[in-house]
C-alpha cells in the first residue's frame, strides 16, 4: 500500500505527536506536555482508585477528576512558564475542582451503571460503550495535543480537546467499531477503573491502550512481512525528509536487498501522524536521510542518503 | 505502574551486556556498539538496535563484520570523515541467523537486565561469532554483499566494487560500478548524486592499477 494513497480502515483523530519534526520551543512544549500527561494520569489514577475503595465508583470518579484537574492545571502552568504562585492559584481554583470534581463523578457513575448493564445485557452494549468512551478519549487528546504541536495555545488545545461535535462523531465511530469488535471480558473493567477513566477524560488525559494496540500492530507487521519474504532489519530508524523526521516502526530487506519502511497502525482510532503524511510521501519519492543512533544499531550509517524508499501503512483492527 | 525510562533499561541491559561481551573479546563502543577484533582491519560488529512498546524497550541484536581497509577506501572516494565503527560492512539481524525469523528480546524491568543479557550473550557467541569469523574473507565478503546483506542498497553499492577490487576484481569492480550508474540515470536524488561522487572518486585497489 503506498503511503500517499492511504486511507485508515476506521476513522477518528488521533495522532500522536512526533517530537522531531518540531522547532526548539515546540520540541520543548512537546516535552513539557508529555510531562504534563504523565502527572495528570498518575494524580488522577492514584485518588480515582484509593476513592473507589471506599466510596465506590461515583466517589472514585470525583476523587480522581478534582485530583487530575489540579495536576493538570500545575503541569500546564509549568509547561506556559507560569510563575510558582501563579500555578498554585490555577492548580487550586475550586470553582475549576468542582468542576472536575462533578464531571470526574458524573462519568465515574456512567462507568459503573455500564457496568451493570453490562451484566444485564451482556457483552454487546459493553464493547459500545467502551468502544464510545475509549475512541472519545483517545480524540480529545489527539486534538489536544495536535493543537500544542501545531502551535497553539493551551487554550486553544483545551477548546480543541472538547469540541462536543468532533467528540460525538469519535463516540460514534467508536461505538460501532466496538459493537462489531470481538467480545471482551465482562469483568476487564473494574468499577475503580472506570472511575479513572472517567477522572481522565475530565482531566483530558489517556492511558496506555493505544499503546499496547500499537505494539501488537507491530507484531503483526513483523510477521506478515517475513510472510512476504522479507527481513526485518531495524525498529524505529529515524528518516529525515525535506518535511522533516519521521520514524516508522519498520524497516525490512527483500530479497532482492531493496529496503522498505513499514508503519503499523493499530485500532479504531489510529492514524497517520502530521510528520509521517508530510514525509511518507516524500520518502517514496526522493528517499531520506538516516538520522540517530539507532539508525546505526541497525547497519543504516547515519547521514548517508537513501534513495526512493516504499513506505507501506499496515492497518490493523485491535 | 510506574514505568521504567528506556534509557534507564537500556542503560542496565548494557551494564550487564559488556563483561559478558567482553569476555568473548569485545570491547564497548559509544552507544550501544560492540565491536571485536578477528583479523588485522576486520572487526566482528554487534549493535543493540531497538524498539519501544508500553513500558519495554525491544532489543534487536544486529551481528555484523566491518572491513576497515573497504570502510577506508569508500570513505576516501567520498571525501568523507572515516568513522572508526559505523556502519558495520555487512550485517544480519541475530533472529535472521538463528531461525529464520525475527527475534527480538525485551527489557521491561530492571530486573529484566541480567536474564536477557545472558541470553543474548550466549547467542552472540553461538551464532554471531561463527557468521562474523565467516565473512572475514573477501571472497566472502563479497558473496555477502551480493546476497544482499548490507543494510540498504546504497550501501552495498558502494562497498561491492571497493571489495571487489580488493578480491583483484578490477573489471568486475568497474562494471559494478557502470551498471549502478545506469540504473540510477536520471534520478536526481540525494542518495543518486552521492554515488555518482564515489565513482568520480572511487579508485581500484587491485593489481590493474
Amino acid at each position: 500500500m503506498s503511503a500517499s494513497s492511504a486511507r485508515p480502515l476506521v476513522g477518528s483523530q488521533i495522532e500522536v505527536i512526533s517530537a522531531f519534526k518540531a522547532p526548539p520551543n515546540t520540541l520543548l512544549r512537546t516535552l513539557k506536555s508529555v510531562v504534563v500527561l504523565a502527572a495528570t494520569v498518575t494524580a488522577a489514577l492514584g485518588c480515582g482508585a484509593a476513592a473507589t475503595a471506599v466510596g465506590g465508583p461515583m466517589a472514585g470518579g470525583a476523587a480522581a477528576g478534582a485530583c487530575g484537574g489540579v495536576a493538570n492545571r500545575a503541569a500546564f502552568g509549568w509547561a506556559d512558564g507560569k510563575s510558582a504562585s501563579e500555578m498554585l492559584d490555577s492548580a487550586f481554583d475550586l470553582r475549576l475542582m468542582a468542576r472536575d470534581a462533578t464531571i470526574g463523578a458524573f462519568t465515574g457513575a456512567v462507568g459503573g451503571a455500564v457496568d451493570s448493564l453490562v451484566a444485564a445485557a451482556g457483552g454487546l452494549i459493553q464493547r459500545t460503550v467502551m468502544g464510545a468512551i475509549t475512541n472519545t478519549v483517545a480524540g480529545a487528546i489527539t486534538d489536544g495535543v495536535t493543537t500544542l504541536a501545531n502551535g497553539g495555545s493551551m487554550g486553544d488545545a483545551w477548546n480543541s480537546a472538547t469540541d462536543l461535535s468532533h467528540r460525538f462523531t469519535d463516540a460514534v465511530i467508536g461505538g460501532v467499531i466496538g459493537a462489531l469488535g470481538k467480545p471482551a471480558p465482562t469483568s476487564a473493567k473494574s468499577g475503580a477503573s472506570k472511575a479513572a477513566d472517567g477522572a481522565t477524560e475530565a482531566a483530558g488525559t489517556g492511558g496506555v491502550g493505544p499503546v499496547l494496540q500499537g505494539q501488537a500492530g507491530v507484531e503483526r507487521s513483523v510477521l506478515a512481512a517475513e510472510a512476504r519474504g522479507e527481513a526485518v532489519i531495524g525498529r524505529e530508524v529515524t528518516i529525515e525528509t525535506s518535511a522533516g523526521r519521521t520514524r516508522p516502526d519498520l524497516v525490512v530487506r527483500d530479497a532482492q536487498g531493496n529496503l522498505k519502511f513499514i508503519e503499523s497502525k493499530c485500532g479504531p482510532s489510529a492514524c497517520l501522524t502530521p510528520n509521517q503524511r508530510a514525509g511518507f510521501p516524500l520518502i517514496e519519492s526522493s528517499g531520506g536521510i538516516p538520522r540517530g543512533a539507532n539508525a546505526g544499531l541497525a547497519g543504516l550509517p547515519p547521514g548517508q542518503p537513501i534513495g526512493p524508499t516504499p513506505v507501506q501503512v499496515d492497518w490493523w483492527l485491535p | 505502574m510506574v514505568a521504567v525510562a528506556a534509557r534507564v533499561l537500556v542503560g542496565e541491559l548494557v551494564a550487564e551486556l559488556a563483561p559478558r561481551l567482553a569476555s568473548l573479546g569485545f570491547k564497548k563502543r559509544a552507544g550501544e556498539v560492540f565491536t571485536c577484533v578477528l583479523a588485522d582491519d576486520v572487526l566482528g560488529w554487534v549493535g543493540l538496535n531497538r524498539g519501544h512498546s508500553a513500558g519495554a524497550v525491544e532489543i534487536n541484536p544486529v551481528m555484523g563484520v566491518r572491513h576497515q581497509v573497504v570502510e577506508q577506501r569508500v570513505a576516501e572516494a567520498l571525501g568523507e570523515k572515516f568513522h572508526q565503527y559505523i556502519p558495520p560492512t555487512v550485517s544480519s539481524p541475530l533472529g535472521y541467523l538463528t531461525g529464520g525469523r525475527y527475534k527480538a528480546w525485551f527489557v521491561a524491568a530492571v530486573d529484566d537486565a541480567q536474564s536477557v543479557a545472558a541470553e543474548i550473550a550466549g547467542v552472540v557467541e553461538q551464532v554471531g561469532l561463527p557468521f562474523m569469523r565467516s565473512n572475514m574473507g573477501l571472497n566472502r565478503l563479497v558473496e555477502s554483499i551480493q546476497g544482499g546483506l548490507t543494510a540498504s542498497r546504497e550501501q552495498g553499492a558502494t562497498r561491492l566494487p571497493v571489495a571487489l577490487s580488493a578480491a583483484g576484481e578490477c573489471a568486475g569492480a568497474r562494471q559494478v560500478i557502470e551498471t549502478e550508474l545506469d540504473r540510477l540515470a536520471g534520478r536526481d536524488d540525494p542518495a543518486a548524486n552521492r554515488f555518482r561522487q564515489f565513482a568520480q572518486g572511487f579508485r581500484p585497489l587491485g593489481p590493474a592499477d
